[in-house]
């Protein structure tokens, strides 16, 4: 396992680096020159160069790039043009709301996918089949915009249940807290389940058919036991690497739903950031968000091998 | 006498006879002539010029003068429905259209050559399939600007590496098949054994791909039109619609759900009609359903 951890976390080394060289050249896809779109009306020959000179922006690109990943591995992504705050103040100020949203819409996810998943694998064919599916792909074509302003319409301006947006520490005031991230995770949650449905459904389906399952019925086992300790453990394994796909999703997601729902997170921060034109923002966000993509792959992964030792001998 | 119609046509016939078999897709296939037809002929069908604001008409309920009301301005929801048809389709063909060009060229060519430009192309490739779809797009869109142009470039950007990997693959199967390797025997040249021999058997996969991704794109679009990064005012598009309804849900939910409904139908035609394919045109790709690509 050690040795598969190893090898595993150096095949990640080139895809962070690659990652980070394109997330450097980002900034360099802005119209004209940065430092003249930062200046704006304030801009003289006096100021240009100074800044040039601050950034860096007058050495080659290779030692700009060189420098900026030598700070990015302490760190330090820049600071925001427009606060003067670093960006990771920026970035871990913002952080609790974004991961209690893609903790929970995960939560949501699983918990609705799996189990329906299943329903639909054991009864194939039957209506809850056919409900689960039509749902799946009914889900897998509503932008997770549409499926939270269905909710906010549904659950804050008919029934008045939750609050339609906002935020509630969770520490502070936990049942606030938890009303606020209701409809917002289950908005991100319920677009990832369309698709955590369709593959539990197939992957069900594929090992209700192996033979070992048709033991444990010649055994004698109750039809809950077989499809809970024998397949559905089987049938998680292909799971785990669409959640993985998935994740990226969710963070792509995240950004959309704390929009409809005006809450504070990375994704707002990103927005706001995108409206002001402060570039080292947008850029250590995009960083922020690949490396925490990349990562959750990674855990992905290791619990791949954990659960499948093919994976680690192979 | 019996005279064998030729190829193309008899595909043609199997790809109707195979749509028509799957009710779903059939399905599908309507709901995106339709929207094609309306998308046309927008400016004929139209009840209203989309960005006509009546005065004293804000917020109207959906009644026979306006079938699906007026929004905050008194402008017609459905005459923006409409034409909102018109740029969703236009993003998400022309930025489908520049990522399966692109990625076709990059996927046959790495395929067919392989060595140092193969690997290189495919770890860029990778390195763009690393970043979340929809974060790519909005970290393009941050940094180019958001006008129409720039979104079908980042759009694009985002799916080239789904086709270049695609037809990658399906070239590294073929190129060793004998009928390739005959042709090669017999003088072809490069480019003729690409675009004749490798291309066609490519063909298929790209058609299902491109279709589902028509899908996706039409999401994409919008979700960046909703965060105010997409089409700009007033042109009209479902995503900034349902932007500007988000505040008014308590008094005109109509604003919403209207173009919130138009959007979930079309992508559900193109995934429907994407299934569809997929079980028409190639058999083998059954085990998977669609869209297991992040969004």
């Amino acid at each position: 396992m050690a040795a598969y951890l190893l090898r595993r976390l150096a095949l990640s080394l080139p895809t962070i680096a690659g990652i980070s060289l394109l997330v450097f050249l980002l900034a360099h896809l802005v119209p004209g020159d940065i430092v003249d779109v930062m200046l704006g009306a304030m801009r003289t020959p006096e100021k240009v160069a100074q800044l040039r000179a601050l950034f860096g922006l007058d050495r080659p690109l290779s030692v700009q790039f060189a420098l900026w990943l030598k700070d990015a591995m302490r760190g330090d992504l820049g600071n925001s043009l427009y606060t003067g705050r670093s960006v990771m103040q920026e970035i871990t100020a913002v952080l609790p709301p974004t991961a209690q949203l893609a903790a929970a819409s995960i939560a949501v996810s699983v918990l609705v996918a799996v189990p329906a998943g299943v329903l639909a694998a054991v009864r194939q064919y039957s209506l809850p089949d056919r409900i689960v599916t039509l749902c799946a792909l009914v889900g897998t074509s509503m932008p997770v915009f549409w499926t939270g302003t269905l909710l906010i319409l549904l659950l804050s301006v008919q029934l008045n249940w939750l609050p339609s947006g906002g935020y509630a520490d969770f520490w502070r005031a936990p049942w606030q807290g938890v009303r606020h991230l209701i409809l917002p995770a289950v908005a991100l949650g319920l677009s990832s389940a369309a698709v955590l449905m369709r593959i539990t459904r197939s992957s069900m389906l594929e090992v209700l058919r192996q033979e070992y399952i048709r033991v444990a019925q010649a055994k004698g086992l109750s039809d809950p036991v077989v499809w809970t300790r024998h397949a559905l453990r089987n049938a998680l394994i292909p799971l785990l690497t669409v959640l993985g796909v998935q994740m990226g999703f969710l963070l792509g997601g995240s950004v959309v739903v704390e929009e409809v729902f005006v809450r504070p997170g990375i994704g707002r921060l990103m927005l706001m950031s995108i409206s002001q034109r402060d570039y080292p923002v947008i850029q250590g966000i995009t960083l922020f968000f690949c490396l925490v993509f990349v990562l959750l792959n990674l855990v992905v992964d290791i619990l791949y091998a954990w659960i499948d030792p093919r994976i680690r001998y192979g | 006498m019996i005279v064998a119609r030729p190829a193309r046509e008899r595909s043609h016939a199997v790809l109707l006879v195979g749509l028509r078999q799957h009710g779903l897709g059939l399905f599908g296939g309507v709901i995106i002539v339709v929207l094609l037809g309306i998308a046309a002929l927008a400016t004929w069908i139209a009840p209203h010029d989309p960005a006509q604001m009546h005065p004293g008409g804000q917020f109207r309920p959906p009644d026979y003068a306006f079938l699906f009301g007026t929004d905050n301005f008194g402008r017609d929801v459905l005459s923006r429905v409409i034409f909102g048809a018109r740029i969703s389709l236009h993003v998400a063909m022309t930025s489908v259209s520049v990522a399966v060009t692109l990625g076709v060229v990059v996927g046959l060519l790495s395929g067919f050559y392989g060595g140092i430009f193969d690997l290189l192309t495919m770890r860029v490739m990778d390195i763009l399939f690393s970043f979340p779809s929809l974060l790519l797009a909005l970290a393009l869109m941050g940094f180019l600007g958001p006008t129409l142009t720039n979104l079908i470039i980042a759009i694009s950007i985002v799916y080239i590496p789904t086709f270049a990997r695609i037809t990658r693959g399906e070239v590294l199967v073929t190129r060793s098949s004998a009928f390739v390797e005959a042709a090669g025997a017999l003088g072809a040249s490069d480019g003729r054994i690409i675009v004749r021999h490798l291309l066609p058997n490519v063909l298929p996969i790209l058609i299902i791909q491109a279709t589902t991704n028509m899908g996706f794109a039409i999401i994409a679009e919008s979700s960046l039109s909703y965060l105010g990064l997409g089409s700009q005012p007033p042109t009209p598009s479902w995503g900034r619609m349902l932007s500007e309804g988000r505040g008014f849900l308590a008094i005109a939910p109509w604003t919403a759900i209207f173009p919130g409904t138009a959007l979930m139908l079309t992508v559900l035609g193109f995934l429907l009609l994407g299934d569809a394919l997929r079980d028409v045109l190639d058999p083998r790709l059954r085990r998977g359903p669609a869209g297991q690509r992040s969004r």
